[in-house]
């Protein structure tokens, strides 16, 4: 769970240091080169689509379902949402933690 | 901020969103101007099967009676006709609405085509309900034929009072269709939508006025005042190869009203929408990204909206 604070009106959502992957789906979602560059990016700050967009040179949309891929395996979280000076809603996203590591156990039935 | 400002900034906003999404608002109109022609292509096939079907009528001699207006009951199935096919397709740019939605209000910033068919899944009775008040503006333009008709002869004085007339109920309906659409696209229920419109309406009349006065003035009095004109001229001069020029004139119009105008139209409704400060119902954002919603429970995190 990722903790958030106030801090002069603004909700910060602070990351975990580390996530453990124990769920084998996440797994090819982490390994995927697009996600993986999102991911890399969210773990450094939140971000909306249009600045993902801008930061990758994918279009919205291919941007907004690899993060749908990632938001179903928790791997990003919707850290806040804004509304600006020109009442146009925005949503940032961000990395549910600094570093992943995965780690998946099969044992003997 | 001044009021002025804000009815600029409407236009200066919507435009610059129109421009950065206008690959999703193109597709639509043009799914819809394709579907149109279709229509009108079809609705002509089936028109062709029932005179070759019907002994007693001859290709010329409907043509020559629509021609003439000899028969009212052509003039009444080309209403009708035209009625059901603006009502189907202005059903369909109303999802648009939703793609100003996804652009402005659903956090993402961006919208795409196919989003418009979700829109339209969700809302079809509610845009088509829309669609169908405004064929009033079809039918009363046609009145020509039911007055000529009944051989009732018009004047100028006469044709005056019809267009204000036409152009004030179109601009009540731009108005409360303005803001019921997008009302209706975040917050779902039919009901409160029009009690949110007369909330926007009583507490900030001016800036609507403006704001709809202006677009009314850019996009759809050209439009009026050229068929005006025109009308006009043709009973004076009768008929003149000089209309063809005023036709393709209009039809520049109308393209620049569908293409940019409409568009244009959802975006600035959806930013007042966002905009003005009134008692709003309880958006229903679940319904539109549920995986966001879910997400946010599972992370323990709550919603927070910062002005």
């Amino acid at each position: 769970m990722n903790e958030s604070e106030e801090t002069e009106g603004k909700k910060i959502a602070f990351i975990q240091d580390e996530m453990q992957i124990t769920n084998p789906d996440a797994v090819p979602i982490l390994f995927h080169p697009k996600k993986e560059e999102i991911l890399k990016l969210l773990i450094s700050k939140e971000m909306t689509i249009i600045d993902l967009k801008h930061a990758t040179g994918m279009n919205p949309g291919t941007v907004k379902r690899h993060l749908t891929d990632l938001l179903e395996n928790h791997l990003v979280f919707i850290s806040r949402e804004k509304v600006n000076e020109f009442s146009i809603v925005m949503k940032y996203y961000r990395a549910s933690a600094k570093s992943f590591q995965i780690s998946i156990k099969w044992s003997q039935i | 901020m001044s009021k002025e400002s804000e009815v600029k900034l409407d236009y200066k906003i919507s435009w610059k969103l129109l421009k950065a999404n206008y690959r999703a608002f193109l597709m639509t109109e043009l799914f819809v101007f394709i579907s149109f022609i279709l229509a009108l292509l079809l609705a002509g096939g089936i028109f062709a099967m029932v005179i070759a079907s019907v002994p007693s009528l001859t290709f010329s001699g409907v043509i020559s009676n629509i021609k003439n207006r000899d028969d009212i009951r052509y003039s009444i199935i080309g209403t009708i006709f035209m009625g059901i096919t603006h009502t189907l397709v202005v059903s369909f740019l109303n999802c648009q609405y939703g793609l100003a939605y996804d652009v402005m209000s659903s956090g993402d910033m961006f919208s795409e085509f196919k989003r418009a068919f979700k829109y339209f899944q969700r809302f079809w009775w509610q845009y088509m309900l829309f669609s169908l008040i405004s064929v009033v503006s079809i039918f009363i333009p046609r009145r020509r034929e039911y007055l000529e008709f009944n051989e009732i002869t018009s004047n100028i004085y006469f044709d005056i009072g019809i267009m204000v007339i036409q152009l004030m109920i179109y601009f009540i309906f731009i108005v409360i269709s303005s803001g019921t659409l997008p009302s209706v696209t975040a917050q779902g229920s039919f009901k409160n939508s029009f009690v949110e419109t007369f909330r926007i309406l009583r507490k900030h009349p001016m800036r609507i006025l403006k704001t709809w006065g202006t677009y009314f003035f850019i996009f759809i009095f050209p439009i009026v005042a050229l068929s005006f004109v025109r009308m006009e001229l043709h009973n004076f001069l009768g008929p003149n190869r000089l209309f063809l020029i005023f036709d393709i004139f209009a039809l520049l119009l109308y393209l620049v009203y569908l293409f940019i105008g409409y568009p244009l139209k959802t975006l600035i409704s959806t930013r007042v929408y966002n905009s003005v400060d009134f008692e709003r119902f309880k958006p229903l954002t679940e319904n539109h990204d549920d995986l966001d919603h879910n997400q946010l429970k599972n992370n323990g995190e709550e919603k927070t909206r910062e002005k």
